[in-house]
């Protein structure tokens, strides 16, 4: 069977981003992110209990400039999935599905996670 | 037969409630059921966390031997475990097109989901028991 090359389906050149589409693809992108960051969360807790030099390698990383900019990186990715997965609830419950409640949840979201790494942040210090 | 829009669909699969896909609700499911616990244990631990002030590792220790804590980080870790898997997989169904790459990919999720659930549970179980 041949393969033309058409363009596929969604025709993502042809759209403006939008709130709701540049939301919905960071949902997936925090997920990703933050599947990788439960792989080094796992081995952290595995250093924890065989061997805390390595534990105290990986809390002294997280203490240097990269290690702290990422952590607060994953902190919002986390934060954001969080509320972004209660936003998805919400709409699996057959509420908020209007355009006007949309864009209001949106915004809720990314308010909330803000808020929420700030929290950290504070807590942190 | 009823003559309306479904009728294309076999008695069968109505009576099972199944369409082309066969299967996917359990999955479905399963991702809503974890996130829904992944909210309290979620907020918990990086509350918990940020509020210790850790400077070592001795500190998340004593922290996690407490028996409540110590139980919220490892259904935390079971449920993120398997709520980051099923992802993965509704990620690789839908941008690995390839079936033998898919499969493969997908039975390396499930492994490292598997390795890394018994790896929390060992953890954990060490700290908790001493």
């Amino acid at each position: 069977m041949s393969k033309p090359q058409r363009p596929l389906s969604p025709h993502l050149q042809v759209y403006k981003p939008q709130l709701t589409s540049m939301m919905s693809i960071t949902h997936r992108a925090t997920g990703l992110f933050l599947s990788l960051g439960l792989v080094i969360f796992v081995y952290w807790l595995f250093s924890l209990a065989k061997s805390p030099e390595m534990a105290n390698e990986i809390i002294g990383f997280v203490q240097t400039t990269l290690g702290c900019v990422l952590f607060y990186v994953w902190v919002f990715a986390f934060s954001y999935h969080l509320c972004n997965g209660i936003r998805h609830l919400f709409w699996d419950a057959g509420k908020g599905y209007s355009i006007p409640a949309v864009y209001r949840s949106g915004y809720m979201v990314l308010v909330g996670a803000a808020l929420l790494t700030v929290l950290v942040y504070f807590l942190g210090r | 037969m009823s003559n309306n829009s479904m009728n294309y669909r076999s008695d069968v699969k109505k009576v099972k409630g199944l369409g082309a896909s066969k299967s996917g609700f359990g999955h479905w499911w399963m991702q809503r059921i974890t996130g829904m616990l992944l909210i309290p244990c979620g907020l918990y631990l990086l509350i918990s966390l940020s509020a210790l002030g850790v400077t070592g590792a001795s500190d998340v220790v004593a922290w996690m031997s407490q028996p409540f804590n110590g139980i919220i980080t490892l259904l935390f870790a079971l449920a993120a475990s398997y709520h980051g898997a099923l992802g993965i997989q509704v990620v690789l169904e839908d941008y690995v097109h390839n079936h033998a790459v898919n499969l493969t990919l997908r039975f390396l999720t499930m492994v490292l989901m598997i390795v890394m659930m018994m790896v929390s549970i060992y953890s954990v179980a060490s700290i908790l028991l001493g």
